[in-house]
């Protein structure tokens, strides 16, 4: 339950500053550790800056999500919500120039599948790379379980997610059951949903719990059909006497719109331009990933070594497959 | 004089196999086994119950052979042994039915008497303690006997030596003329000593006779006094009866009255007990229930377990128990009235109308909004009121902002 949860403890924070704070936190340690270690030539310039990351962020969340919408067979929405927290709680504490964001969202879709008992083998995972050939699909497998272990530990083993989901279907059963007034409730249900789709690429699932998030999904479809819901906040949810407790409730559902206005697609130029400086600095560096990459490689594939840098090319130029889904 | 093995190349009698008539290696002053032999051979049982010992005197090898009297002082009769092992004591019991034979070969007398029970595995043992008691008969000095303890020692030590070169054979003559020499010189001595020692043992023995005496005498008391409580209380019995035939006060009373005499009766046994326990002290004189330990034990503040019922803090508004998902939803005034009050007649139209496959006829219910379970997921446990339960739990855990 969630009150009890690794995710009320850990991953709930105070405000928006302090997820601003660990990220910038993550960019320096990035930054520092790059031009401590790296050649001579290396700018500052070069590297990615804070706001720079935040929309490779944004433009990789977005692919994600439209991965895990184009996944077939078709992926629950609590899965979706749990991997895209994953890719969230990740970036909270690593820079995306350490760690290449394409792979990791891929380990974060395959370990949310597994953590929310949707069934997929991990063949049958790649398979759903439909641009990748049945060669490559085999690599970024071996990328992913490489990749596994390390997005478990940073996440600091803590994989249950709670997701609004179910709490609003008990938020419905409730309205359902105690609020006769509301003459059909399932009308809001398509609302809600809606609401908690676009929810998921906010940060309000780091800043307010699952329960908050499905009511104010509700009670936004409601006032979009022009329904008042004060009374079953003041008379079911009993909270007559609590005027305060309301008023704070209230309070997070404004500042959980705030979130969800604030949001915006990343323009494609500036993402392309990103990209290109984020590609360069991985092969630039030789970060960790591709040292380890290179690693196991040596270990016994090295025949195949040619043709997959070769190929990691030819990957590394068009990210993922969401063309497929996308008319 | 006979090879005498090293006492790791003995063999102790019981690892030896029956048959082959075997002496003990510690009979190594004369064999006399040919008539043995063949008679052992022929018993019926394979393995002794017993290992004897025969002990009889024999010539040593300066003296003629058969022995005469003049050379077989008293002293030599007692001191010069032949060890013979037989196997069972039913054959020993045959070979002398008269009592006493003699030995076939060498015409010595034999007598029953002189067989021994081996006491010890190795029979060298036996042989020596046998040595060493009649050693000790004659060499019953104690230390006041003598004017120095060193005195006293040496004395030890040569009869130490005495024992050993008996046991061993090493200089029999020697050590038999020694004790000859002393024996004569010390009679007065030894008949002294050996006086005094049996009116001490006689003193030791009156001592024991006198303890166990007690220890008799207190267990009978014991019993005694254990029958006269049986007895009292049998007479305690009888009374409440006969007073329940014949008297005409209430039953309750005169039961009340019993047990108040019962109680008493009681009392007064543990008060004797505890007068006994008190007076006993222990043999070394320490007084029972003593602490000896020097610390004190340690006491252990405990603290009785008292339930206190499962507080969960949801921070959000409380959720519906999960048996209530089943009847009625609390929203409904009338409803939560119903519930409150556990009203029969509702549960019993609810559980009619569920059995007829209808739902409640009231709109309150939670489970009406859930997808009622399959009969085939109900053979695993599940429940349609379990889903329900935890989607309201979820949707109510940490509702509320600002205490979380």
């Amino acid at each position: 339950m969630y009150h009890n949860s690794s995710h009320k403890k850990f991953w709930i924070f105070d405000n928006e500053e302090a997820l601003e704070l660990l990220r910038r936190e993550a960019n320096l340690k990035a930054h520092t550790k790059m031009l401590a270690s790296a050649k001579p030539g290396v700018k500052e310039s070069m590297l990615l800056a804070r706001h720079e990351e935040q929309v490779l962020f944004r433009h990789y969340e977005k692919r994600l999500v439209d991965l895990c919408n184009a996944f077939k067979p078709a992926m629950p929405k609590s899965v979706v919500g749990t991997a895209n927290m994953f890719f969230r709680r990740f970036y909270l504490n690593n820079s995306l120039m350490e760690y290449h964001p394409r792979i990791i969202m891929l380990t974060c879709a395959y370990l949310s599948c597994k953590v929310d008992e949707f069934n997929v083998s991990s063949t049958q995972f790649v398979g759903n790379l439909v641009q990748e050939t049945p060669a490559g699909q085999e690599r970024v497998l071996e990328q992913i379980l490489e990749f596994e272990l390390l997005l478990i530990q940073q996440l600091n083993f803590h994989l249950v997610v709670h997701t609004p989901y179910r709490p609003m279907e008990g938020l419905l059963i409730d309205i359902k059951t105690r609020y006769p007034p509301l003459e059909n409730p399932e009308s809001l249900r398509k609302g809600a949903d809606d609401f908690l789709t676009r929810v998921t690429t906010t940060d309000a699932g780091l800043l307010f719990s699952p329960s908050q998030i499905a009511l104010t999904a509700i009670l936004n479809s409601a006032s979009r059909a022009g329904l008042n819901m004060e009374s079953y906040m003041t008379e079911c949810m009993g909270m007559k006497d609590h005027r305060e407790t309301l008023t704070q409730l209230y309070d997070s559902m404004k500042r959980i719109k705030k979130l969800m206005k604030e949001y915006e697609l990343p323009k494609p130029e500036e993402v392309n331009a990103y990209k290109e400086k984020l590609e360069r600095i991985h092969s630039e560096f030789n970060t960790a990933t591709n040292k380890r990459k290179r690693g196991y490689e040596e270990d016994g594939h090295v025949a195949k070594e040619a043709r997959i840098a070769e190929e990691e090319e030819e990957w590394t130029d068009e990210d993922l497959p969401c063309g497929y889904s996308q008319p | 004089m006979r090879y005498v093995p090293p006492h790791w190349e003995r063999v102790t009698p019981h690892q030896q196999e029956p048959g082959p008539f075997i002496y003990s290696r510690a009979a190594d002053f004369q064999v006399c086994a040919p008539t043995q032999r063949g008679h052992l051979a022929k018993s019926p049982c394979g393995w002794p119950a017993a290992t004897l010992v025969f002990l009889m005197p024999v010539t040593p090898p300066p003296f003629t052979h058969p022995p005469s009297h003049s050379t077989l002082s008293t002293f030599f009769l007692f001191f010069s042994f032949f060890l013979l092992f037989l196997r069972c004591e039913n054959c020993v019991d045959m070979l002398f039915v008269r009592g006493s034979g003699n030995c076939v070969q060498c015409d010595t007398p034999l007598r029953k008497s002189n067989f021994r029970v081996q006491l010890f595995e190795d029979p060298a043992v036996d042989k020596e303690v046998e040595i060493r008691k009649k050693v000790l008969k004659m060499y019953n000095k104690r230390h006041f006997d003598f004017p120095s303890l060193r005195a006293y020692n040496d004395y030890l030590e040569q009869v130490e030596d005495l024992v050993y070169n008996l046991t061993n054979n090493l200089d029999v003559e020697g050590t038999k003329l020694m004790m000859e020499q002393y024996q004569r010189e010390n009679q007065d001595v030894i008949k002294r000593n050996k006086v005094k020692m049996t009116r001490e043992q006689e003193e030791l023995e009156e001592l024991l006779l006198l303890e166990q005496q007690g220890n008799e005498q207190r267990r009978l008391d014991n019993l005694q006094e254990e029958q006269r409580q049986l007895q009292s209380k049998r007479k305690n019995k009888q009374t409440l009866l006969d007073e329940l035939e014949r008297s005409r006060v209430p039953a309750t009373i005169l039961l009340a009255q019993h047990k108040d005499r019962v109680a008493q009766l009681e009392t007064q046994i543990e008060k004797q007990k505890q007068a006994v326990k008190t007076t006993t002290v222990f043999s070394t004189g320490i007084v029972m229930g003593q602490t000896v330990s020097l610390q004190p034990v340690a006491k252990m503040e405990e603290v009785l377990y008292r339930y206190q019922p499962l507080h969960i803090e949801t921070y959000g508004p409380p959720v519906p128990e999960l048996d209530h998902l089943e009847r009625l939803g609390p929203g409904d005034p009338t409803v939560a009235a119903a519930v409150l009050k556990e009203d029969f007649r509702t549960s019993r139209l609810l559980s009619k109308r569920a059995r007829r496959g209808l739902g409640s006829p009231f709109p309150g219910r939670y489970l009406n909004h859930v997808r009622a379970a399959m009969p085939q997921d109900t053979a695993g446990g599940y429940s349609s009121g379990l889903a329900c339960h935890r989607a309201l739990q979820d949707a109510f855990s940490g509702l509320f902002p600002g205490q979380n």
